[in-house]
Parts: C-alpha cells; structure tokens; sequence
C-alpha cells in the first residue's frame, strides 16, 4: 500500500520532537486565541510568521496549521460559557450551546463539542489522505488555461458564497487582485503602480495587508463597540463532563451530517468554517422532526456545527497543498507563509516533497490528539484565560502585530502600509465590504494574470481556450451557474419592487 | 433613481470602487499594452480596471445592504489606535525599540473607555522587555533597543 508507506514516513516526520513540541505550541496557542473573542487565526498565524522564519519549513508549517484547527476546538468554548463566539466559525454553536450552559449542562455541552470536533477532524484527515494524492496526480497534467479557470472560479465561488452581497464580494476581489498587480512585472520587468515608492517594486506584503484588513480592523471595531465591562462569564458547573447515553445518541447523526457538510464546504473554493457550521446548523434543523426544540439547549445543535468547522479547516488543506488554490482568507495567509519558505504549493509539492506533506498531515492526527486531551481534562484551566484584561490584551496584540508586520522585510514602510489598510478595513467593516475575498484576490492575482498571458500565448490569442477542455469548460459553467444564482433571486426582488412602484405610482407620493 | 432610501454606505461604497476603477484605466493606459498573443503590462490592470469601473458602478446602482448593527464612531478610539501605530513606526529606527514600544503602549491606553494606570504602567514594562528579549536577543531583529 502505497498510502500506508507514505503515512510511515509522515508520522518519522510528525513524531520528532521538535514537530511534536511545535504541533503542540501551536495547538494551545490556537486553543487560547479561539476562546478570546476578537483575536482570529488569521491575525495570530500573521504574528507569528517572522518567528517562523527560523525554522525548518516542516516544522513552521506544522505550528503556523495547529493554529488554524486548534482555534476551532477553543471557539466552542466561549460561544458556550459566554455567549460570544470565540471566531465567527462557532457564532451558531451560541445557539444550543448556551442554553445548555444555563441549563447546568456546560460540562457535558463542551465535552460534546470537543468529541464531535475531533470525530469531524479526523473524517477529514482520513479524506485528505485519499483525495490529495489523487487530486495532485491529476493535476500534473494542468495547463495553463486550466489553473487560470480553476482560479477564477475559486474567486466567484469566494465571493457569491460569503454572506452578504455577491456584487461587492466581486468588486473586492478585484480590487484585491489589482494590488496584486503592484510591483514589478515578471515578464516584461516594467514597474506597475508604484508611483516612484521604492519599497513598493517588491510588492506589497501580504502580511502588512493581512494585519491591516483583519488585524488592526479587528481591534478596532471591538473597540468601538466595547463598552468598558469585563465579560461576565456565567456560573457553570462542570459536576459532569460525560455526556448521557442518550446525548450520545442524539448526537451521533447529527456529528455524521455535520462532517460530510463539512469536509465538502473544506473543499469547496470560498466557503470556510463559518459557513460550514451555518450550513450544518440549518441542515439539522430541517430534518430535525422537533425543529421548535432548537435554540433550547438541545445536543443536535451543537453535534452538527461543530463537526463541520473542524471537518472544514482540515479539508480546507486538500485545494490549497494540492492545486495551490486557497479556499479562503486564512489558507490564503498560510499559502503565503509557504511561499516565503520558497515552497511552492501544487501538485509538484505533495508528489515530489512527501516529507512536508505527509508530515504535515501526520500532525494533524497528532495535533488532533493533543487538542482532545488538552480540552477535556483542562478545560477550566483554559477558561480562566478570558480573565485577562482586554486593556492589557489589544495593546499587547498591537504591539505584536507591528513588530510582526516590520520583520517580514525589516521596513518601517510596511507599518504604514498597514496603518492604511487598518483604516481601509475598519470602513470595509462598518459598510459590510467583505475583506476576505479581497485577501483571496491578491493571493490569486499574480497566477491568474500568470496563467492567462501564458494560456492566450499558447493559444495563439483565441480566448477559446478557456472553454474548450473538459476542466476548463467546467469551471467556466460552474462559474456561470454560481453568479446566476446569486444574482437571481436580487435581480428578480429588483425588478419586481420596479413593477410594483411603476402600478402605485398613481396614487402614492412617497417611496419606501 | 431612487437615491434617498438607499444605503448610503453602498452609494459611498461603489462610488468609490468605480472611482478607483478609473483610475487604474488610466494609470494601466501609460504602460505598454501589447497584443492579445504577447501582453504587455498594461493590459492585465486594464482589463482589471475595466471590471472594477462595471462593480463598483452595479454596487453604486443596485445593492443596499443595511449595516448589522450600528457601529458608533468614537474619534478617541481611531484616533489612539492608529496614532499608536504610528508612532511606533515613526519612533522605531530614530530612537529604538524600547522607546517606541512605550510611546505605542500609552497611547493606545487611552482607546479604552476607562485607562486603568497599574495595568497600563506593566504592560509598559513587560512588552518593551519582551520585544527585547525575543526579537532583538533571540531573533536578532536588527534595530536597536535604544538608540539617541
């Protein structure tokens, strides 16, 4: 078998200690900052990056991933115990889980939730097994046509998938892939907007523009909205931690559902964790037959969700080691942490550097197994960390995130870069601009115009050849059919409320 | 058009994408195009911006998405959290580390509703401290821990 060789050989590389000491940083680390409100993955994974710098790739890559799923077990427990979601992936888990809570059932709500984590996690370690290698072999035979499209489609599917309107999630991706543009021009070496700024002709860091959009926006908009009180974290009991017989019982169909909505939106270009978990949380509701029972504190409500974020962030690997097509805003940030390794991610990588890529998924299995025994017995240990002080927290995150962001490139311009993106993303925020698909946009900029001058050379200038081979023409309908339908239903809305003003004209004076 | 019962975020919003747009056309029309077969680097941010020019002018047209919930702008808080950050980047390589570690801890105190001096005065001294041992020490960051 040959699967089970290249497992062995992750696992040599997963079980050295310094991966294990690595894996297990980065999974506590990623425990700590999912249970406190307003600090992300994607924030942590950008401070950390630098220290990152002084390691061996395998190693760094490990932590820098530990980060991203341990957030998801740790997110759980602050929706439960304070109903705030720790990241936006656990926000429905505030649903049922806090009533439980209430209900004296907090204990066996965040045993649950860790159990149907792990379960998630480990369905999607065990596809990405089968699947990547796969994937990669068939992408071998990619050209350039096909990455352009598979590219672009990942764009549209980012942004008609995210909440909110399709038509600014479009823009923003645009506007994302334009910053992309900024630097010099690998063909041609011609400098494109820098405007005479020498420190722009390598570009803008990806980090400076990631710590802006989300970090410093992040801060900010708690702030604005933070009213001086420490959170008031609910008496809770954690008398029993095993859940009953029937709690097992009910959850065991929902946990199944939940990870398979999972793995697929993991997959799936554009749609991450949060989406996952809501999709998860309607499914079980509808083929629930006492749908009037959630929000109440029932264990369905909790199973489904959180088996679907932790299925997705593992899946979430599948397209971004296998193609190098991230799926969302924080595989986009682990996608650059690679590249400044020098590690180009793509089929090449999981058929011709198996050391990295069966290590890391081999960690996974070990990170898995850390964060389960690290949430169970300790997890009123972990609670006590909502006691820090916000005061001390976001002026400590401040400082990381600028010197973080200054020893990409050892430049006090990347600061400012930042400070202009942390204006730019706090009224990307207050007017509902999405600022992931704009992350997504200057991650796949560079490949998209890469692919598309090297596709029309090869194809003689027919545009033809975006449509004419069986993934390409694809990709192109599947593109078609996402904007279509998100543009359906506003479009039909539109036109309707047209028709009905043009009939009440005549006897109304004002709109609505 | 109906403007007067349309979010203002969105009109602002797309205004400005198709404004940006623009620009970039412009911009992206003083590099060389070239042709179809053999691009040049003007021709990629036309494209781009052409895109950006229809968005930002459907946005700007169509949407109208009410804000979840309403944020209040508080001038104290942008004006403490980004002076902070600038002033560490401005201080950083003049005078060093520790100083411009200090000047960003007590400023961005004062985003908070309420300063709470003992905590402020340790953090003062903590992060200065961290950012020494980890980054300059341990990382060897090559900027000075203070410098005159």
């Amino acid at each position: 078998m040959e699967i089970l060789t290249n497992l062995e050989a992750g696992f040599a590389v997963a079980l050295q200690w310094d991966n294990i000491l690595f894996c297990f940083i980065g999974v506590t680390l990623g425990t700590i900052i999912g249970l406190l409100p307003g600090i992300g993955a994607l924030s942590t994974i950008s401070m950390l990056l630098p220290i990152t710098f002084y390691m061996d790739p395998t190693t760094a890559i490990i932590m820098l991933a530990g980060v991203f799923y341990g957030a998801q077990y740790g997110g759980s427990t602050a929706s439960i115990l304070l109903n705030i979601p720790g990241t936006s992936a656990n926000a429905v888990t505030c649903l049922d889980g806090h009533p439980m809570a209430k209900n004296g059932r907090a204990g066996v709500a965040l045993a649950l939730t860790t159990i149907t984590s792990f379960v998630g996690g480990s369905f999607s370690i065990l596809v990405m097994i089968f699947l990547t290698p796969y994937i990669a072999r068939f992408a071998l035979e990619f050209g350039a046509a096909e990455y352009f499209s598979i590219a672009v489609f990942g764009l549209i599917a980012a942004s008609t998938l995210s909440r909110g309107s399709a038509l600014k999630g479009l823009a923003m991706v645009v506007v994302g892939v334009l910053l992309g543009i900024v630097g010099m021009d690998v063909n041609s070496g011609v400098q494109r907007f820098n405007f005479g700024i020498l420190e722009l002709s390598d570009g803008l860091s990806i980090v400076a523009l990631a710590m802006g959009l989300f970090g410093v926006a992040e801060i900010l908009s708690n702030l604005l909205r933070y009213s001086g009180e420490p959170y008031k974290i609910d008496k809770v009991t954690y008398a029993s931690l095993m859940p009953t017989r029937q709690d097992i019982r009910d959850s065991t169909p929902s946990t199944v559902r939940g990870m398979l909505i999972g793995c697929l939106c993991g997959i799936l270009p554009g749609a991450g964790p949060t989406i996952a978990s809501f999709m998860a949380y309607a499914a079980e509701k509808r083929a629930s037959r006492h749908p009037e029972r959630f929000g109440t504190g029932v264990v369905q409500g909790i199973a489904a969700p959180e088996a679907a974020n932790n299925a997705s962030v593992q899946s979430a690997f599948i397209p971004t080691l296998s193609l190098g097509i991230p799926g969302d805003s924080v595989m986009a940030v682990l996608l650059g942490a690679l590249i400044i390794h020098g590690i180009v991610p793509g089929p090449t990588l999981v058929l011709e550097q198996p050391q990295l890529f069966w290590g890391l998924v081999a960690s996974f299995w070990v990170g898995n197994i850390i964060l389960l025994a690290l949430n169970l017995p300790l997890i009123g240990l972990f609670v006590q960390i909502l006691r820090i002080p916000y005061d001390a927290l976001y002026i400590a995150m401040l400082f990381f995130i600028c010197i973080g962001v200054f020893t990409i490139r050892n430049n006090v311009f990347d600061i400012f870069v930042m400070l202009g993106f942390g204006l730019v993303g706090t009224f990307m925020l207050i007017a509902r601009f999405p600022a992931a698909p704009l992350l997504l946009g200057f991650i796949l900029g560079p490949m998209i115009e890469e692919n598309m001058r090297r596709a029309l050379l090869l194809s003689r200038g027919d545009w033809l050849t975006f449509v004419d081979s069986p993934i390409t023409a694809t990709c192109a309908v599947l593109s078609v059919v996402s904007l279509v339908w998100s543009f359906w239903s506003p479009l039909a809305g539109f036109i309707g409320r047209a028709r009905d003003r043009r009939s009440n004209s005549l006897g109304s004076t004002g709109f609505d | 058009m109906n403007f007067r019962s349309r979010c203002p975020h969105d009109l602002a919003g797309g205004a400005i994408l198709a404004g940006l747009g623009v620009f970039v056309v412009l911009q992206s029309l003083s590099y060389p195009l070239g042709q179809v077969t053999r691009m040049g680097p003007g021709y990629f941010p036309l494209l781009a911006g052409l895109l950006l020019v229809l968005l930002g002018g459907l946005v700007f047209l169509f949407t109208n998405e009410e804000p979840e919930e309403e944020t209040p702008l508080k001038p104290r808080v942008f004006a403490t959290v980004f002076g902070s950050i600038l002033a560490w980047g401005v201080l950083l390589e003049p005078f060093g580390l520790v100083p411009a570690t200090v000047a960003l801890v007590v400023i961005a105190a004062f985003a908070h509703p309420q300063p709470h001096l003992r905590r402020v005065v340790i953090t003062a001294v903590i992060l200065p401290l961290m950012g020494w041992g980890l980054f300059i020490k341990g990382l060897g960051l090559p900027v000075d821990a203070i410098s005159w």
